[in-house]
């Protein structure tokens, strides 16, 4: 459970707005983003209608590259790739397969994968935790955020994201509430 | 006056009990068997409750009462997203079965948002064929209070809505259970499980007073006995694979049997007394699958009562 102080929300009803806040805290614990995203301030008028959230972004962790993966070294063979760290090894594969093809690859074992080619593969990146990180948090203030708020304008960078949602096409008012929480919030 | 309910125990030598409970003039309306455990909902008369309880001790298993137990309930959700799922639409749902009740979770095409919530005429006569409409709605108390109830206003059957915010009543509905809308995490502490039984105390007496306007004009037959007649007449019904072939409502049942291929069997079922089934109900294609639904008619429209 994340400190609740970490989720403010402003609402016209204060019953819902203390609901919201308690939804949100146990949305983002639920789904393991309560340490990547801090700061949340929300507005929500049901009556308007309309639901604002900004949230500061976690710094993540540098992307993952083949090297950091496997080792490579030239058998008569083909390249022989060794499993350092296996929890990357499908994004490993899915790279190779699109480079190579599906034909050219084989996975000996667990730990081994023999690509079949002479050259030296680029040292590309297999796994971007900001991607994923953007992937969870954008997934977890959709289940915040009312159902029925189809019409969704959002802004996400490295550092933070603002997300506007409504039922109705979005007015250029709620457009700059958004940017004065994103002001008041010092981003 | 039959009492409901439940037995949980064993499957060895849960029969003795089956046979005792038809013995005393009871019914047996689902059994569930899950690997060694069988949970029985079944209805015994009032006086013979001790004898029940007697034979449940000597097998070591336990008898709960289970108010809803013969009532079919429409848990229904604005929609089936997981904004209302698996919290808190599937743990009030069943909670309502470990309560005896048969319910069905109904997610509807246009529930969500306040511009476009409404009822389609297949969804409206699903949940009209219901004993009770339960509906699970939000965390805004002017959402649920000032435009939510289009859900529901048109409904013949009791409604009972439940909501995050607290509030005494709304409109159209029978009662309002607040406390609940949307979650993303369980039932589990005390307060969150009276809150439970809160909405099975507002379901018992809903149902309660319907059971009593029934009777003002009792239905020309007992529903338990027409399962009975029909169980008995039409051996198909046995071979269902449903947990339920014939789930029972107050005032009718629902045959899990194609409409197409079975309606004038069901209708042509034979009473002792002379009259068929067709002189004392009703008998249309569901909204649900192409399944029977059979309504008894009362003893003013059908002229006599078996």
């Amino acid at each position: 459970m994340i400190d609740s102080e970490k989720v403010a929300v402003e609402s016209p009803d204060n019953q819902g707005a203390r609901l919201i806040e308690e939804l949100t805290s146990e949305i983002l614990s639920d789904l393991d983003v309560a340490q990547s995203l801090s700061n949340i301030r929300i507005y929500i008028d049901p009556d308007e209608p309309v639901f604002i959230l900004y949230g500061k972004l976690a710094v993540s962790p540098p992307d993952v590259k083949i090297s950091d993966v496997a080792t490579m070294t030239h058998t008569d063979d083909g390249l022989k790739l060794d499993i350092k760290n296996e929890r990357y090894v499908n994004d490993l594969l899915d790279k190779l397969i699109e480079r190579y093809g599906k034909a050219n690859i084989l996975q000996l074992d667990r730990y081994t994968v023999l690509v079949a080619t002479d050259d030296d593969i680029p040292d590309e990146t297999v796994y971007e935790p900001a991607t994923e990180l953007r992937r969870k948090v954008i997934d977890s203030i959709r289940r915040v955020a009312p159902e029925g708020y189809r019409i969704i304008k959002h802004d996400i960078t490295s550092s933070y994201i603002l997300f506007i949602a409504s039922e109705e096409p979005l007015k250029e008012e709620w457009i700059d509430q958004g940017r004065r929480l994103l002001k008041e919030a010092g981003a | 006056m039959l009492e409901p309910l439940m037995y949980t125990g064993g499957v060895y030598r849960h029969d003795e009990l089956t046979e005792l409970v038809e013995d005393l003039g009871g019914h047996i309306l689902q059994k569930n068997v899950m690997q060694l455990e069988v949970v029985l909902l079944i209805l015994v008369p009032a006086d013979d409750i001790s004898a029940v309880e007697e034979k449940a001790a000597e097998l070591l298993g336990t008898i709960t009462r289970a108010p809803l137990i013969g009532t079919e309930i429409a848990v229904v959700a604005p929609s089936l997203a997981y904004h209302h799922m698996p919290h808190p639409t599937c743990d009030v749902a069943e909670y309502l079965r470990r309560n005896g009740a048969k319910t069905n979770i109904i997610g509807l095409a246009r529930g969500v948002g306040r511009r476009a919530a409404q009822l389609t005429k297949s969804e409206r006569g699903l949940i009209n064929e219901h004993d009770l409409a339960l509906f699970i709605l939000g965390d805004f108390l002017s959402c649920i209070r000032d435009v939510k109830y289009q859900l529901y206003e048109d409904l013949d059957v009791p409604t009972i809505v439940t909501g995050g915010p607290e509030c005494d009543a709304v409109p159209y509905a029978y009662a309002y259970i607040g406390g609940i809308g949307r979650r993303a995490k369980g039932f589990h502490r005390d307060f969150e499980f009276a809150i439970l039984d809160g909405i099975v105390a507002k379901i018992s007496k809903a149902l309660d007073e319907r059971r009593e306007e029934l009777e003002k004009d009792p239905l020309s037959v007992s529903p338990f006995r027409l399962m009975d007649e029909i169980t008995e007449q039409i051996p198909e019904v046995g071979e269902s694979l449903s947990p339920t072939p014939i789930t029972m409502h107050l005032d009718g049942m629902r045959i899990k049997l194609p409409y197409d291929q079975y309606g004038e069997k069901v209708r042509n079922v034979k009473f002792i007394e002379g009259p068929t089934l067709s002189d004392v109900a009703e008998v249309r294609p569901s909204y649900m699958r192409d399944y029977l639904i059979l309504k008894i008619k009362t003893k003013s429209v059908a002229g006599f009562a078996l």
